[in-house]
């Protein structure tokens, strides 16, 4: 061959097209990423002597933590202690109920005699007011029908001894005052309970009542039951059917 | 029966740990950890696969954890991604794994992970994304980083290379 020729083709440079050089790093790349990614993969250096002493310790420590016994009343105190206090609560509350039933069902059946009772203690106060009217004494005379004190009196020592616990304001009628309102719609407020001078409890309507009591200072109503007792002094003769009819009629004109 | 295991895999979980952290204390840290977590979670190793894949799992998620509040993951646009061109990393396979660490440890720890992750585990952007709790885009951006950080590395070290005698 030709020498100037061969030299010149020997010579001969030109430029790789732009990219070329990635292109072969880049396949560079990848064919070295996946030794260099099994070398690291693979690599292997052993670690200091005492790293295997500090986590020994560190499992030692752990296992004793496990091995922490927490005794029953210990972990659960508190909800012990809580639920403790609510059953005693609850067995003083059942117990307590149980007492106040017993009691309450004891009381029934002498109701009726504790409110005579009851009126017993109320004549005290109210056989003040009666103490000068003698206009009611036929009156007990007449409701002595229904002897409340002699055929239960006994159970009603028995009461008296034991004082009623509850309903007391509700069926024994309040003290009586002359001029109070009355309330028909209240059935405890339609009587009164007054004492004889024997000390039997007496019940009367209370409207009967005001017929006959008279306060202290009102003299008018004093003249009227004198006017009353006499004129149930002269129709006394008559005892029969007709005769009581003629003392309604008088009351009802009196009122 | 714990320190058998520890004999068997510590070289090899060592060697985990050193590529994940930034020096010798920052892997016997994590390799103590890793340890502890084996022992005490042995007992859900199903015998699925291999047992050497669970524990370098393990040791993974752990170097991950370990590193995860120290990990600042900047994402990078994707024009300077393309930007960035392998060069020199393919003398990386002709260094010794000891100095190839000393260079990965030089990086920050979220260069760090995503070029392990991706490079030596095998995992995709995708599963590094869901890992790490970042875009798909940041993991690839910071594998880019990565290696550009690494070529750097790579060449420095040839030019400390050359004038050693």
């Amino acid at each position: 061959m030709d020498n100037p020729i061969q030299n010149k083709l020997l010579q001969y440079e030109i430029q790789p097209p732009e990219g070329a050089w990635s292109k072969i790093a880049e396949s560079l790349d990848e064919s070295i990423s996946t030794t260099l990614s099994q070398k690291l993969y693979q690599y292997e250096e052993p670690p200091l002597n005492d790293v295997w002493h500090k986590i020994a310790v560190q499992i030692e420590d752990t296992g004793n933590e496990k091995a922490k016994v927490v005794p029953f009343f210990v972990r659960y105190r508190r909800p012990l202690k809580y639920s403790g206090a609510v059953a005693i609560f609850i067995f003083f509350a059942v117990i307590t109920s149980l007492l106040v039933s017993k009691k309450t069902e004891s009381e029934i059946p002498a109701q009726g005699i504790t409110n005579d009772v009851k009126a017993k203690k109320d004549t005290s106060v109210i056989s003040g007011n009666l103490e000068n009217n003698t206009a009611v004494q036929p009156m007990e005379k007449r409701n002595a029908e229904r002897p409340i004190a002699n055929s239960k009196s006994a159970s009603i020592k028995i009461e008296d001894t034991q004082p009623s616990m509850s309903y007391d304001e509700y069926l024994f009628p309040r003290e009586a005052q002359r001029n109070e309102i009355f309330n028909g719609s209240v059935s405890s407020d339609k009587y009164m309970i007054y004492s004889d001078g024997d000390g039997n409890a007496i019940r009367l309507p209370k409207k009967i009542y005001s017929a006959f009591a008279c306060q202290t200072n009102d003299f008018i109503c004093k003249q009227r039951l004198q006017k009353l007792r006499q004129k149930f002094a002269a129709s006394a003769v008559t005892t029969d059917f007709t005769g009581i009819l003629q003392i309604l009629k008088s009351l009802q004109e009196n009122q | 029966m714990q320190q058998e295991l520890y004999n068997r895999f510590a070289p090899k979980m060592y060697g985990v740990c050193l590529r994940y952290a930034s020096n010798s204390e920052e892997a016997e840290d994590i390799l103590q950890e890793g340890f502890i977590k084996i022992f005490n979670k042995i007992g859900s190793y199903r015998g699925d696969g291999s047992f050497e894949g669970w524990v370098r799992r393990i040791f993974v998620n752990t170097a991950i954890e370990h590193f995860r509040k120290k990990m600042y993951l900047q994402p990078i646009t994707e024009t300077e991604e393309n930007s960035i061109e392998g060069k020199y990393l393919s003398v990386l396979d002709h260094l010794a794994e000891k100095d190839i660490i000393q260079m990965i440890q030089q990086l920050s720890p979220g260069y760090r992970t995503v070029f392990n992750l991706y490079v030596v585990e095998g995992y995709t952007h995708k599963q590094i994304a869901e890992l790490l709790g970042i875009s798909e885009g940041t993991s690839k951006s910071q594998l880019s980083r990565a290696k550009l950080i690494l070529q750097d590395l790579v060449k420095a070290f040839i030019e400390r290379r050359k004038h050693v005698p």
